[in-house]
């Protein structure tokens, strides 16, 4: 590639994401740019994310910075941030439900599973979650200092915010990975679920 | 989302879950340590030439300070990146977004 190249973003080989820009003349601050494309895989499994950095070697100066890398389900409803936290010391992590107003006064409970395989579909549900002792406390330990607004109503705008706390150093849970699914309740006595969530995927890291 | 019809309430679902009508289906994923703030690279792999490529600390905007992913690709570095491998669910649209900066003084 000519002066000129910077990341090339491919999923399993395929071009999905390219940034073009080059080198900023007399840049004493730096220019800042954003990457984004899709990308629908045609089978279920791991599929191989390679950003790639092109040489410039004329610009033997030349800085270029990756900031922030996300990947989501498109159109996700559920979003969570940060999507780390260390376990070296309290942290928290916030969920984000955003269905839009014509979801707004609807009952929503977020749920928790220690891995988001095997899920389950529940009367055309899929459920990403597993149905493991996580799940179980999570449901138990709902809108509870740990689990903050886990359960409730969706605002006027059909959102609602929980926060998932950890409170304090867990050593013993580096390397795990927990998912979040949010579940949809209609009101009265039995709450039917009436819609399910993208997952998001929390990471215990060092 | 997917809208549905259950005629099931949340206790009875916890019961139907234990049932045999559970049956393992796909999963779904994200990037992992995707915004590198621990400051390491863990869940990514080099790879090509990584000359020159290391984490920093970075002032991308005037009140903005973050980890960064930084690559010098000029002279003999670059050519190289990172990758990760991530679980996704066949025939399900993801997308796809990074924030990137660059700074040169050539």
């Amino acid at each position: 590639m000519s002066d000129g190249g910077n990341f090339d973003v491919t999923i399993n080989g395929v071009l999905i994401a390219q940034n073009k820009a080059g080198y900023v003349p007399d840049s004493t601050t730096p220019k800042r740019s954003h990457m984004s494309g899709t990308y629908t895989p045609t089978s279920t499994g791991l599929h191989e994310l390679k950003i790639y950095n092109y040489r410039n070697a004329p610009r033997t100066a030349l800085l270029n910075y990756i900031e922030d890398i996300l990947l989501v389900p498109a159109g996700a409803d559920l979003t969570i941030d940060p999507s780390n936290i260390s376990v070296a010391a309290a942290g928290s992590a916030t969920l984000t439900l955003d269905l839009g107003p014509a979801h707004a006064g609807e009952n929503y409970i977020i749920l928790a599973g220690a891995s988001s395989s095997p899920n389950f579909m529940l009367d055309g549900v899929l459920i990403h979650l597993a149905y493991d002792f996580i799940f179980q406390y999570s449901l138990s330990n709902k809108n509870t200092a740990m689990f903050s607004n886990t359960y409730g109503v969706l605002d006027a705008s059909g959102q609602a915010t929980a926060t998932f706390n950890t409170f304090g150093a867990l050593p013993h849970l580096m390397g795990n990975n927990y998912s979040f699914c949010g579940l949809g309740l209609s009101s009265g006595g039995v709450r039917p679920i009436t819609w399910a969530s993208n997952p998001v995927l929390l990471n215990m890291i060092p | 989302m997917k809208k549905v019809f259950v005629g099931a309430g949340l206790s009875v679902l916890l019961l139907v879950l234990t049932s045999s009508s559970l049956f393992a289906q796909a999963t779904a994923s994200m990037v992992a340590n995707g915004d590198f703030e621990q400051g390491v690279l863990n869940e990514w792999t080099l790879y090509g030439n990584n000359n020159g490529q290391e984490l920093t600390k970075y002032q991308v905007l005037p009140s903005v300070t973050t980890w960064c992913n930084k690559w010098r690709p000029g002279s003999n570095r670059g050519n190289g990146g990172i990758q990760q491998d991530v679980y996704m669910i066949g025939g399900v649209p993801y997308q796809f977004d990074m924030d990137i900066a660059i700074k040169c003084s050539c």
